[in-house]
């Protein structure tokens, strides 16, 4: 286990002076002796004390085009909560650290040492995780926690039936695959479809099993569900498949790295007129990457991604402006995961101080399931009854569909919807959304 | 659907002959299962995708510089380790693998966990022959695999080195006696069995992803065909490559394409069973 960032205050934020160099030195000491009782907590100067939150991401392994974002995202909202100023909670002065550890994609060993760290060695008062949280139930209930899962849509089950201080920061997958399939029937007047997914990603899985059930209800037919087994690089058979049953579209499961290399050997086998749906919320970025330059362009030209809303699409300002800052400073286009991972830290500070604790886990718990929708997140979050962030430990927000715009090799909106189970409840197809772009 | 088939599988399986080629030149003269060389493949793709994209050469160019590559990282897991185990046959897979291990952290190390795409001019084309279509990264691959294993028949066949190399293969000792210097017969196995990697790298990369684990999965296929075709025998090899490159192909339309790899794995159970010297082996260790 690899501690891969620590998001600190700057020294400048730290010392006073080089003639007091020794100052810190000895509150570090003494933090250090204490440390046994408030292991979260460290002195600094200027009297502002830092709370450090944990986070474990997939740095690398399968899915690594997700977790270093994540990790980008939740640095940059943890240096904005400090250079603000850091915040108040019970009278006393706060500024916040991140510690993110690498799960390598395998939560099951590496996550879970790097759980165990985390949370019963530095005391951490919130978790933030992505792909690991089925992994840490026995550990969960040893040490229950509010946990903030910011990736994880596989359903069902759901990641919040885990553990009850699991909260989503997320759609599920009902919240955004049905509508890539009512999309590709009621827009695209496409009726028959192949599903081409991993046999080894239980995203996939889950994604088959909606696009099945929502083909169902809205009266569209599979005619194709073939699976690639684990480390499969030759999807030919797959393609075959799906071309010798005459399939009019075709949805792939699985994450950006599953997805976009099955897209690129369709486009090379001659299939390039039919809609390619998935929901991987892949980036431009990604595809130039994945696919290379320029073949991604023309391979992208007939893809469809159906998963959260973007910021760089959003018409609330602040939305844009992150999407700005962050592609300035990363050089990474950020996407919908981007910008919840953003918010969890706006998220964790509002609880802390609707708790009026930086350190009781359980009281930031209880705070969390009642809090409002805190004001400087940027996801344009749907609230829940009352005001309220969560519904039932699920933050929500609409979905999205984005198609590809080969002349600006980029995507935009083409349709943007909610979903309550299978239905609809708030649609709206976007008409030449290229010409916005 | 039968042509289409047949036309999948000689793509696959000239792949697999290429990679079972390398594999089972460097066995036959050193009876050592080259895991490392998924990590020669993986470093020789790096380097053309290095030198294409950002030393801006042209693709032509960066092949065959990856191609260079790949064979000075082969002869040097020779150097540094193999021949440390050339008395110890039975220490051989466990050092193959580390060196395996080492190569990919190496690849993970300098260029990240990343896919990324190696790009050929061609990448984006397909070749329509009556109901059958081949992309053009395919038809490369088998052209590649097909140029590559005569040049290898022919230099094994027609050459002082290469008859050197079979000599080694059939008996070391005799042909120390006779003047054949084995270092330098180890080390030209091994540059050629890198050239080989590079070649597999140039086809293979563009059809799927470059990243650091790219070979590790597909080396395993190659591992049946140098058993199939027998150990040590390199137009085994390439037969047994297209074998199973068509039984693969023929099973996942025919049967189910989820249980494409399991047929790989289950015609290894079957020979090793069956006929453990493989279908096209004499009985006698060799390179030929």
């Amino acid at each position: 286990m690899r501690v891969i960032s620590r998001c600190v205050p700057t020294r400048a934020e730290t010392t006073v002076g080089k003639s007091r160099a020794w100052l810190p030195a000895l509150g570090a000491a003494a933090a250090a002796v204490i440390g046994a009782a408030l292991p979260i907590l460290s002195a600094n100067a200027e009297d502002a004390q830092i709370v450090t939150i944990g986070a474990i991401l997939p740095i690398t392994g399968l899915a690594s085009t997700l977790g270093p974002v994540e990790r980008d995202a939740l640095t940059m909202a943890v240096e904005e909560i400090n250079n603000a100023g850091g915040f108040e909670v019970g009278g006393h002065h706060y500024k916040l650290a991140l510690k993110v550890l690498d799960d390598e994609t395998n939560p099951a060993s590496v996550g879970v040492s790097g759980f165990r760290q985390l949370v019963d060695v530095d005391k951490v008062p919130v978790l933030i995780d992505a792909v690991g949280t089925r992994s840490y139930q026995a550990l969960l209930k040893r040490s229950p926690l509010p946990e903030l899962n910011i990736l994880d849509s596989i359903a069902p089950p759901s990641v919040m039936t885990v553990d009850p201080h699991v909260f989503l920061l997320r759609t599920d997958v009902f919240g955004y695959v049905p509508g890539g399939v009512w999309y590709l029937k009621n827009v695209l007047h496409k009726e028959r479809i192949a599903f081409i997914g991993s046999a080894v990603d239980a995203y996939s899985a889950s994604i088959e099993n909606l696009v099945k059930q929502a083909a169902e209800q809205y009266g569209a037919k599979i005619v194709a569900d073939v699976n690639y087994p684990g480390g499969a690089t030759d999807f030919s058979p797959f393609i075959q498949s799906a071309t010798n049953a005459q399939a009019d579209a075709i949805y792939l499961g699985g994450v950006t790295q599953e997805v976009l290399p099955v897209a690129k050997q369709l486009y090379q086998s001659g299939v390039r007129n039919l809609p390619i749906a998935h929901s991987s919320g892949a980036t431009p970025t990604q595809a130039k990457q994945i696919i290379g330059d320029p073949l991604y362009n023309d391979v992208m030209a007939n893809n469809y991604d159906f998963a959260g809303t973007l910021p760089e699409l959003s018409n609330n300002p602040a939305t844009k402006k992150f999407f700005n800052d962050f592609l300035a400073k990363y050089h990474e286009y950020p996407d919908d995961l981007t910008m919840w991972a953003y918010d969890a830290p706006f998220i964790v500070v509002g609880a802390m101080q609707a708790a009026n604790s930086v350190s009781d886990r359980e009281k930031i718990y209880q705070a969390m399931l009642q809090m409002k929708v805190p004001p400087k997140t940027i996801s344009e979050w749907v609230p829940a009854e009352g005001g309220k962030l969560f519904h039932d430990r699920n933050a929500q927000t609409l979905s999205e569909g984005v198609g590809w715009c080969a002349d600006k090799k980029t995507i935009a909106p083409v349709f943007v919807y909610r979903l309550d189970g299978l239905k609809l409840t708030e649609q709206k197809v976007v008409e030449n959304g290229c010409k916005g772009r | 659907m039968l042509a289409q088939a047949v036309a999948n599988g000689v793509v696959l399986g000239a792949l697999f002959a290429l990679l079972g080629a390398g594999l089972t030149l460097t066995y036959g003269v050193l009876q050592v299962p080259n895991f490392a060389q998924a990590g020669v493949i993986t470093l020789a793709a790096y380097t053309m995708l290095w030198l294409n994209q950002s030393a801006h050469w042209s693709f032509w160019l960066a092949v065959l510089g990856g191609l260079a590559m790949g064979g000075v990282v082969s002869v040097l897991t020779e150097r540094v380790a193999y021949r440390f185990v050339r008395t110890r046959p039975l220490a051989a897979p466990v050092v193959a693998l580390g060196m395996l291990l080492v190569l990919d952290n190496i690849a993970l190390v300098l260029f990240g966990g990343d896919h990324v795409s190696l790009s050929p001019p061609y990448a984006g084309d397909v070749i329509h022959l009556g109901p059958v279509s081949i992309p053009a990264v395919g038809v490369a691959l088998v052209a590649t695999a097909a140029v590559s294993l005569l040049g290898l028949y022919l230099f094994l066949q027609r050459t002082r080195t290469g008859r050197a190399l079979r000599a080694v293969s059939q008996n070391a000792e005799a042909a120390a006696m006779l003047g054949v210097r084995l270092e330098r017969q180890y080390g030209i196995a091994f540059f050629i069995s890198g050239i080989l990697a590079g070649l597999a790298a140039f086809a293979y990369g563009p059809v799927y992803a470059v990243f650091p684990y790219m070979a590790d999965a597909i080396l395993l296929n190659a591992f049946v065909v140098v058993v199939l075709g027998g150990l040590g025998n390199v137009v085994g090899a390439a037969a047994a490559g297209l074998l199973l490159g068509l039984l693969e192909s023929f099973g996942a339309v025919y049967v189910s394409a989820a249980y494409q790899t399991l047929i790989g794995f289950a015609v290894l159970l079957l020979m090793i069973v069956l006929r453990p010297s493989g279908l096209f082996s004499s009985g006698e260790r060799r390179v030929a």
